[in-house]
């Protein structure tokens, strides 16, 4: 009990000093949100109106405490730039980066992980050499290359889905995993790549250490070795990196996004930042924070789950 | 639709020889179509269009320039189905319809669809009488008298009064809208005509009163814009779409479609995809975008984008407050290099700072005044005391492509005669924070349109206290003809004043003036019924679903 | 691509290989530093399958091919990826290195009458939509592409390793605020980061890299902490604390040699995601800034004109998945062969 009453303590100085950390990005930044929306034909009067109208005309200073306040208080404030309550902004696309990072996940552990000790087990065998050629040629072909090819592809050859309409949950579920699988997959195949080649290098590792040997000499059968030893030694190597694409996933894929068309937190929070949108970027980098904070706590809480030999807490 | 599109390429290249072989093949194709109708009804007759109908795209050039042929040109032989949903890709997003704040070219561009004014422009450039009936202008050019139309309705369904244009007078005035401070009074004389008296005499007036008129006590139009215009507001998606949807009580005459719905597509390489796989019926590109498209299976318009290309130089910074300098750098450039590397072609060179569509006012004497020549580039740079040449920044906003690109070959072009360019890029927020409004910068590139079709909108930034005249540019001989020119009275004086006020910009070299890009207009053959302004506004009422 | 002929091999006959799988295992066994546990010397310990494959191979095939089995070894060893690694790098450093004394064009030459013209003689990789030929570009490109790439990866590494180890070995507080600091900057966007960073610090067309550096230390640093976490209390790390050894030698000589493969595969991961990266950066002009060619840059332009010339993309597409496929056969090998 104790030890969670701490993290949440830490959890809220992390999130406080990131929210100093956007003030202070915004406080350099040159860009005026009201000049943003009126555009070069506005007279400065206008602009002032209007400042004086978004309450953009106060000390950062002012704002960011107003925002604070109303944070504390659940109210997430309005945005500059669609004059709408944040909250409301960032509920719309929730759902939709949730999906798609829940499908990437499964995908990448579903495959990663079988994928990577199956070719640790094969070790010097063709079957490995294969595994590794794919996870190289995985890794190395850029993201966004795979996102255009995939719509190339599947979208305008052969028509499983429509490029650029995306179909949301609430209208046509089957329609809406049927167009997100691809920028899933496009997501998930370098992550996949990335999780196998981690995997089969620390198992590799972990086979070769001191305790699998010992293990073996005792006679351990080999799927006890493989999968209670090595594996679990192996996976603690790899939870950070997990944790961090799962950090990375749900905080938005950028440019998958900007290239499926679809409407996620990741397009959102460009449009924010180019905006100069304060509230809404605070609460969104605010979002991805907590993401980030929490899945690092569930990673360290894993790894002492796995690997007893690490402690976290004294 | 492949095998059509074969025998419409052919079509196309005889097309361009003589419009009277393509009509008969167009004919020819129909019954063929026909024919087969029963068999592939939809797709042969949506292809067999694509022979004859593919609408030539006018190369921007010459005769672009005249609104008036780019009105004509504009509708092809199809005839027109009445509703269906047109769905249209722009490339930047609009989320603000509120005509009293916002001014950026895109979301004018949709509200002219949305909101009616007093007087409404027409394809030519003129300004017919809209939500008024008739109007007068008194000798002096000071007293402006509408009469206003009856039975207009609001999508509201409130039916147009008195309160409603004043209310509408008043918050234009509020709200700074360019032009409203020239009105000394306003007043309504009876239920049906409104006064407005300026504080000095303009011809030009006319041309603000095209602004929008709104539901008194209208509040909230950002988010919930009511106008009387053809189309109505229906639903908008951050950063996905805008939907807009026929207005059947639209008092004059109503559009074709049922609905239009504008996608914000986020890069140009998802607009083609978009296109291709038929999720958008139409978009708007630059020519580097456009030119991929296979023109024998669509309809592409290129039209000038009226507005100003331009290198802009800060004639405050150190290099550019001689004017010898810019000069110089005037006579370094290829303008028609440019219009070719960049937009292939589709582009109006330029020798000032308006538009050619404002053709009765633009001076095309200043088109060739600075011809390029790089001797005398170099022979101005010495006598300005830089015989080595000199470096400087170019500050370009990273959202235009466009720009960038020209910014790469002005680059090559001013190392011809020993001018180091740097470019760096910028976000918008930053440019128009940096560059825009506190004008700390050396050059930059950017193109600049008019919010309303007539000279001010463009030559209005010159003056040298102007809070637009972001490049610093400060001229007595200006100054007092662009004051002569907006306070005359005579029609033809006007003209000469404001083609005067051109030749100064020309002449002292504010900036370098480069072209006026065009936009390419793709539709897909089911839809037609293009029209341009010289203003930047997509007019969605006039575009129809092509019958079969 | 290492493994080509590794696949013609193995059509040879199971024997053969199985004896190479055998053979290869006790000459790891040798050459598998025995770094930290001197008695870590065990010939047939790689997997207890492989050991059956062996039996099951009739003796009199044993002695076919002795050449083949020596091409295995060489193989499995590790040589030959750290060969063909090796070789991809240098051809990619030399064409790159090469740009600056000579390039078929001039990396600005615009010319609009060949514009977006496919791979020909004249043009190796055709011409980009200005008419520029991509071949000079592609391997300009490279020169800064690579000199940002490698710059970023080497100091955001050299900053990841000094905190993980800090953080990870010294724990309690300190570990805590560290990683807190790590979090925050790891959550924060960006391009927001790069962003204030190109506003801040104005240092030309590399204050890019300080940016990418930023955004790439969270995650070296996080890796290698878990590894010093890992470490730290393994039973030789204990026991040379014993024997006296400072905190600073265990970090280096005893935990460090630890992480050291996993740490590689990050490093040769960073240097694809740092090219990309760079790319990114380039959608807000936050990049390498034109017209000074690179990769990244060329990737994002060459979206907008993907249909009417995909090899526009195609150039620095390639140069990149052969750059980072020579990095990771030089990891794999390096693996292979010391660790």
């Amino acid at each position: 009990m104790k030890y969670i009453s701490r993290k949440i303590l830490i959890l809220i100085i992390t999130i406080l000093f990131i929210t100093l950390l956007t003030f202070l990005a915004f406080h350099v930044l040159p860009g005026d949100p009201a000049q943003l929306i009126l555009g070069t034909e506005a007279s400065p009067e206008k602009v002032e109106a209007l400042r004086e109208q978004l309450g953009t005309n106060q000390p950062l200073l002012r704002q960011y405490t107003s925002w604070i306040s109303g944070f504390a208080r659940g109210d997430f404030g309005t945005s500059l730039k669609y004059q709408k309550p944040v909250a409301e902004l960032i509920a719309g696309r929730l759902p939709v980066t949730l999906l798609l990072g829940t499908m990437v996940i499964v995908l990448t552990l579903a495959v990663g992980i079988p994928l990577g000790v199956f070719a640790a087990r094969k070790q010097g065998t063709w079957i490995e050499q294969g595994v590794s050629l794919l996870t190289m040629l995985g890794v190395s072909v850029p993201g966004f290359f795979l996102s255009i090819l995939f719509m190339w592809i599947f979208g305008l050859v052969l028509h499983f889905f429509a490029p650029g309409r995306f179909i949301s949950w609430e209208s046509d579920p089957a329609g809406c995993l049927r167009f997100m699988i691809w920028p899933a997959l496009a997501i998930a195949v370098p992550q996949t790549a990335t999780l196998v080649k981690y995997i089969r290098t620390s198992m590799i590792d972990e086979l070769r250490s001191d305790y699998v040997r010992t293990a073996r000499g005792n006679g351990t059968p080999e799927n006890t070795v493989m999968y209670r030893h090595a594996l679990r030694n192996a996976i603690v190597s790899v939870v950070p990196l997990i944790g961090m694409m799962i950090g990375e996933i749900f905080s938005g894929s950028i440019i998958v996004e900007q290239v499926f068309a679809i409407p996620g937190i990741g397009r959102l929070l460009v449009s924010s930042v180019t905006s100069r949108d304060f509230p809404l970027t605070q609460t969104l980098v605010v979002y991805c924070a907590l993401i980030i904070v929490i899945t690092n706590f569930l990673v360290d809480i894993v790894i002492q789950l796995i690997d007893p030999r690490i402690r976290l807490t004294e | 639709m492949t095998l059509f599109s074969k025998t419409g390429r052919g079509l196309r290249s005889a097309g361009r020889i003589s419009t009277r072989t393509n009509n008969k093949s167009s004919f020819a194709r129909r019954a063929t179509a026909l024919a087969l109708a029963a068999v592939f009804a939809l797709s042969l007759t949506a292809c067999a269009n694509s022979g004859g109908q593919t609408a030539q795209s006018g190369t921007g050039s010459a005769d672009a320039a005249k609104p008036a042929e780019v009105a004509t040109a504009a509708t092809g032989e199809t005839t027109a189905a009445e509703g269906g949903e047109f769905v249209f890709g722009i490339a930047s997003e609009v989320y603000n319809f509120d005509p009293f704040e916002s001014t950026t070219a895109d979301s004018r561009a949709i509200c002219f669809n949305i909101y009616d004014g007093l007087m409404k422009i027409t394809p030519e450039g003129a300004f017919e009488p809209g939500l008024a009936q008739e109007y007068t202008m008194s000798d002096d050019a000071t007293v402006y008298t509408f009469t206003l139309r009856d039975g207009v309705k609001f999508h509201n369904g409130k039916t147009m009064e008195m309160a409603d244009v004043l209310f509408s007078i008043q918050k234009a005035i509020d709200a700074k809208i360019k032009g409203y401070d020239k009105i000394a009074s306003f007043e309504a004389t009876d239920d049906k005509t409104v006064q407005i008296t300026l504080a000095a005499p303009d011809t030009g007036f006319l041309a603000y009163m095209t602004q929008a008129i709104v539901p008194d006590g209208s509040e909230d139009l950002a988010s919930n814009p009511v106008g009387a215009g053809p189309f109505k507001f229906e639903e908008f998606e951050e950063q996905d779409h805008v939907t807009l949807a026929k207005f059947e009580d639209y008092w004059g005459e109503k559009p074709h479609l049922d609905k239009v719905t504008v996608r914000f597509v986020a890069n140009s390489s998802e607009m083609m995809i978009a296109f291709q796989a038929g999720t958008i019926n139409g978009f708007d590109a630059s020519a580097g975008v456009s030119a991929q498209v296979d023109d024998t299976n669509a309809r592409l318009y290129a039209r000038n984008s009226n507005a100003v290309q331009l290198l802009a130089l800060n004639n405050d910074s150190e290099y550019f407050k001689d004017e010898k300098v810019r000069q110089a750098l005037s006579y370094a450039v290829d303008r028609d290099n440019i219009i070719e590397t960049v937009n292939f072609g589709y582009g109006v060179k330029i020798g000032t700072g308006l538009i050619p569509g404002l053709a009765k006012y633009y001076d095309s004497s200043m088109d060739d005044y600075y011809t390029t020549d790089a001797a005398k580039a170099k022979e101005l740079l010495k006598e300005a005391g830089y015989e080595d040449g000199f470096e400087f920044t170019v500050t370009v906003p990273s959202n235009y492509q466009v720009h960038i690109d020209t910014a790469q070959v002005l680059v090559n072009q001013l190392a011809a005669i020993g001018v180091t360019m740097n470019i760096k890029e910028v976000d918008w927020a930053t440019w128009l924070e940096s560059v825009y409004t506190n004008r700390n910068y050396e050059a930059t590139i950017i193109s600049l349109d008019g919010s309303f079709a007539y000279p001010t909108a463009f030559l209005a930034r010159y003056e040298s206290t102007s809070s637009s005249n972001f490049v610093n540019f400060k001229s007595d001989d200006f100054d007092k003809a662009y004051n002569a020119a907006t306070t005359s009275t005579n029609d033809e004086e006007q003209v000469k004043l404001f083609k005067e006020c051109q030749q100064i910009l020309t002449k002292e070299a504010a900036s370098v003036y480069l072209e006026d890009i065009s936009s390419i207009y793709v539709y897909s053959m089911d839809f037609d019924g293009f029209v341009s302004y010289p203003l930047y506004a997509y007019d969605f009422s006039a575009i129809y679903k092509v019958a079969e | 691509m290492s493994n080509k002929p590794q696949k013609t091999e193995s059509n040879k006959g199971k024997a053969a290989k199985a004896q190479a799988s055998s053979k290869t295992a006790s000459n790891k066994g040798k050459s598998a530093q025995p770094r930290l546990h001197p008695t870590a010397q065990e010939p047939n310990f790689i997997s207890e399958g492989m050991q059956r494959q062996v039996s099951a191979v009739s003796p009199e095939k044993k002695t076919k091919k002795q050449s083949a089995e020596d091409f295995r070894e060489f193989i499995r060893s590790g040589r030959l990826e750290l060969l063909i690694g090796c070789v991809l790098v240098a051809a990619i450093l030399l064409l790159s290195l090469g740009s600056i004394l000579y390039t078929p064009y001039d990396i600005n030459f615009m010319d609009i009458t060949s514009r977006m013209a496919p791979p020909s003689a004249h043009h190796l990789f055709g011409t980009d939509n200005m008419g520029r030929d991509i071949f000079s570009r592609a391997v300009t490109g490279g020169r800064f592409t690579l000199l940002v790439a490698v710059l970023t990866v080497l100091s955001s590494t050299l900053i990841g390793c000094v905190l993980g180890l800090f953080s990870g070995y010294a724990g309690g507080i300190i570990d805590e605020v560290i990683m807190r600091v790590i979090d925050a900057v790891s959550s924060f966007p960006g391009i927001l980061i790069a962003l204030i960073i190109v506003t801040v610090l104005d240092l030309g067309r590399f204050t890019i890299i300080i940016a990418l550096c930023i955004m790439f230390v969270p995650s070296f640093t996080r890796i290698v902490r878990t590894g010093t976490l890992q470490y730290k209390d393994a039973v030789f790390v204990r026991s040379s604390k014993v024997f006296g050894a400072s905190d600073l030698r265990l970090l280096l000589m005893h935990v460090f040699p630890n992480i050291f493969p996993l740490l590689l595969s990050s490093v040769i991961i960073g240097l694809s995601n740092a090219i990309l990266a760079e790319s990114g950066m380039s959608y807000l002009g936050l990049g390498i800034q034109p017209p000074t060619p690179s990769w990244g840059r060329m990737l994002y332009e060459a979206q907008s004109i993907i249909f009417k010339a995909p090899w526009y993309a195609i150039a620095p597409g390639l140069m990149i998945v052969f750059t980072i496929v020579g990095f990771n056969c030089i990891g794999e090998g390096i693996r292979k062969k010391y660790l």
